[in-house]
């Protein structure tokens, strides 16, 4: 063999080693997974009723603050925020912190709940935009609206956090839906273990294709658009699975922006969100895994298996991958900010699962699945790789991905079963199938994108599109900061 | 075996699994979907049957003898009922159910079956106070050893006046892997307003841990029994400061001005939590004589003290109002606005800084 040909051939049978070898470390992760979640799972009893909850923890229930940022909402804010206030649980106040609108989500607010100015005395823990105005209502003592101007949802976030009182908050999105008993099932953690939980996250489900009313899911449905319903599957995989797993050997690095309880102190502590990011939910997560780390304070970060909160997840391929280039972009900035957690001793199983996760499967990841897409069909084509031994491994790489989409699926069913016609059980089955042919080659080119813009340091959220939980809403366009 | 055949070989295994894994799961949820139906089918009967029963119908207990195997979720449907009910349908109800021997179902059901279950008939049987119930819970509670089990046992123990000894329950408290548990203070809390003189001699045992005298000082003050205030005061001073802020609250709790010289002194503690909490402690317990020192506390560096002596002179009459009016004039800066702010919070003062 000519020794060019033979540096080619040595090289290219190196990157198919390289690409063979992180796939198949990142299927025993996803393994490993599986595992712990269903561990987790069994150890966790079954879900009492709301009226159960109500009985066992009422008493002992910490008042929460509920963060709703809210940023050209006009349309949905006043429903979204009754639904709120009528959550089930003890002591609760909402605060709604309008993030400089131009749209009239300020008047909305004022005209429903008849909203006054009032004076509230709040400590500035932890910088934010200008506060404009703080409102109350007349007739809802939990409601408070704080007016600032425009910052982003991190600044909002942070301008709540300094105007709450409650020990524990609540952050969320304005246009999410809680479970009605979602509070009293997400601050267990905290009731039960209060000393050392800071953080708790909880499941966030696809509410396409739910019947809802008045911001209450109804009855539980599957979407009817493909795109949504194979973001069911991702959404199941990643929360019964990814989170609950990480959670169970305290390792786990984000709580969704849709729904996430928090230690106000400690938040406090670690500086709030940080500005000019986009994953501010996840830097939240690191940065408080690093300040009790480096107090060597006993800490638990934890996850609560029920679904507590819905989300309208896109219907379209433009919104969906300006969201998932987003979510990328946020796991590699805060991958960079602190990236010396990596392997670090002092920082334990976060250094060495989370972010080693974060590692193999946000950085490499998506690089080395772009290189096995493209490099090793054109050694194949060049002779340079073996056809048996290429379909071989595409195969399966494809039917692990199908069992371990199967496995989260086998989750939801074995402990919590919300989708109550078995038919909805046949069709996530056959998605879960599906996905692995052109959805998850699909959503690595915008993760590739997310590289991109990283790269860029771009900052932009772009624009998302909701159609709106009302059956008959116009689709609404917001863009934040 | 060569490895390209290895490679096909573990593809096609788990091409398999997937395809059995899935097909079992709908199967399992097909037959399950008959189970589902019917336990719906048997909440219905239950509930319907609860509501006759409560108004009056003396047959429709006999309609829960089809359903009388699901202790669960006939333990699941009362609490729920009676969570909702009072007076005389409350007592026809359990009247009825004790003559139909529902009890002996949830006792049974404390040993057998899922935790989950346990627990709800643990809390059931809360509400059929008896000899029956009370040994077949402390004979759960010696045997259980999942927390949410014991937490449940023993609450019911106190709900039908039979309570485990307050040392079983600190005990079990110190015993847990995690910190302590949010859900032993109500427990305790009852145990304690119940009998105080015990819980003083658990207090000022040297055998308790420092967590559980921290549960017990605010549960103390909370009894409302005046022999509390002594060691209480001793406890306000001690070097633990977890002990401080809870001796602190358990005064503010008991309300008494014969603590106003402990009051005084927490007001300059170091730890600015014990000096929050006593801001507040003077203002629950009316304390006058703290108001020169609240005033000063205005200016404090931590936020939560100046908010709370603030709230603390709001709440101390014309007096502690005319303070915070002078200091929102005159004040320096932090004492400036947080005087203000509290003020114009309680709609005291028109404008504000």
């Amino acid at each position: 063999m000519p020794p060019i040909a033979e540096i080619l051939h040595d090289g290219a049978a190196i990157l198919a080693l390289f690409v063979i070898t992180v796939g198949l470390l990142q299927n025993l992760v996803y393994l490993v997974q599986l595992a712990l979640a269903a561990a987790a799972l069994i150890e966790t009893p079954p879900t009492a009723s709301s009226g159960l909850l109500w009985r066992r923890y009422a008493d002992a229930a910490p008042p929460i603050a509920l963060l709703a940022p809210a940023y050209n909402e006009a349309m949905t804010i006043a429903e979204s925020i009754q639904s709120l206030l009528s959550l089930q649980y003890p002591s609760f106040e909402v605060i709604v912190i309008n993030d400089g609108s131009s749209d009239a989500t300020l008047e909305v607010l004022i005209d429903t709940f008849e909203l006054r100015p009032i004076q509230r005395h709040y400590e500035l823990a932890i910088t934010h935009r200008p506060i404009r105005g703080v409102y109350g209502a007349a007739h809802q003592p939990r409601l408070i609206v704080v007016d600032k101007e425009n910052g982003g949802k991190a600044d909002a976030l942070n301008a709540g956090i300094n105007v709450s009182r409650a020990p524990i908050f609540c952050s969320m999105d304005a246009d999410s839906l809680l479970e009605p008993d979602a509070l009293l099932r997400a601050v267990r953690p905290f009731v039960e273990d209060p000393e050392r939980t800071v953080a708790v996250g909880g499941t966030v489900r696809v509410a396409n294709g739910c019947r809802i009313a008045q911001g209450r899911v109804l009855d539980v449905g599957l979407p009817r658009n493909v795109l949504a319903l194979l973001q069911t599957v991702e959404y199941l995989r990643a929360f019964l699975m990814a989170r609950l797993a990480w959670s169970r050997i305290n390792a786990l690095t984000i709580i969704s922006g849709a729904f996430g309880l928090f230690r106000r102190a400690r938040v406090i502590e670690a500086g709030g969100y940080t500005h000019g990011t986009v994953g501010e939910d996840m830097e939240l997560v690191v940065k408080l895994h690093r300040l009790m780390r480096d107090k060597r304070l006993p800490y638990r970060i934890s996850f609560v298996p029920e679904p507590v909160c819905w989300t309208e997840v896109p219907e379209d391929f433009g919104v969906l991958g300006r969201q998932r280039a987003r979510w990328h972009r946020g796991a590699l900035e805060t991958f960079e900010r602190h990236w010396d957690v990596l392997f670090k001793p002092r920082y334990g199983r976060v250094a060495l699962v989370g972010f080693g996760y974060i590692l193999l499967v946000d950085v490499l990841g998506p690089v080395v699945e772009l290189l096995g897409y493209l490099l090793i069909p054109m050694f194949w084509l060049s002779g340079v790789l073996s056809a048996e031994y290429v379909l071989a491994f595409v195969a399966v790489s494809f039917t692990f991905g199908i069992v371990i989409s199967v496995g989260a699926l086998a989750l939801e069913e074995s402990e919590l079963r919300r989708f109550p016609r078995a038919r909805d059980l046949v069709l996530l089955t056959l998605v879960a199938v599906l996905e692995n042919f052109g959805y998850r080659q699909l959503n690595n080119l915008w993760r590739l994108r997310g590289i991109w813009q990283y790269l860029r340091r771009s900052q932009s959220w772009g624009t998302m599109t909701r159609r709106g939980f009302a059956p008959a809403a116009a689709p609404v366009k917001g863009k934040v900061a | 075996m060569s490895a390209l055949l290895l490679i096909w070989s573990a593809s096609v295994v788990l091409a398999a699994v997937a395809l059995i894994w899935m097909s079992s799961l709908v199967v399992a949820r097909v037959l399950r979907e008959g189970g589902e139906n019917r336990r719906r089918h048997d909440m219905r009967l239950i509930q319907q049957a609860f509501l006759d029963i409560m108004s009056g119908s003396g047959d429709a207990v006999g309609r829960l003898r089809d359903v009388k195997g699901r202790a669960r979720l006939m333990a699941e449907a009362l609490l729920e009922v009676i969570a909702l009910v009072r007076g005389g349908e409350r007592e026809r109800l359990i009247s009825a159910l004790t003559a139909f021997r529902v009890d002996d179902i949830f006792c049974r059901r404390l040993s057998l079956g899922s935790i989950a279950g346990r627990v709800v008939a643990a809390e059931a049987l809360s509400v059929f106070p008896g000899e029956r119930t009370c040994v077949a819970l402390r004979r759960a509670l010696r045997r259980a050893r999942v927390g949410e089990l014991r937490v449940g046992l023993m609450r019911s123990l106190i709900e039908i006046g039979a309570p485990p000894a307050l040392r079983e329950v600190l005990a079990d408290l110190g015993g847990r892997r995690a910190s302590d548990s949010l859900l032993y203070l109500p427990l305790i809390a009852r145990l304690v307003a119940d009998d105080p003189m015990t819980a003083l001699k658990a207090f000022g045992d040297p055998q308790v841990t420092g967590e559980a005298r921290v549960i017990l000082a605010e549960a103390l003050g909370a009894s409302g029994d005046y022999r509390m205030l002594q060691p209480l005061c001793i406890a306000a001073r001690a070097p633990d400061v977890e002990l401080r802020i809870a001796a602190i609250r358990g005064l503010a709790a008991l309300g008494h001005p014969a603590a106003e010289p402990t009051i005084l002194a927490g007001l300059a503690d170091g730890v600015w939590v014990v000096r929050a909490a006593s801001c507040e402690a003077a203002g629950r317990i009316g304390l006058r004589s703290a108001m020169p020192q609240l005033e000063a506390q205005l200016d404090d560096p931590v936020w939560w003290v100046r908010f709370r002596a603030g709230e603390a002179l709001a709440g101390l009459g014309q007096e502690g109002q005319d303070r915070l009016r002078a200091r929102a004039a005159f004040g320096g800066d932090l004492s400036r606005r947080t005087a203000s702010m509290v003020l114009a919070e309680r709609g005291l003062a028109v404008e504000a800084v």
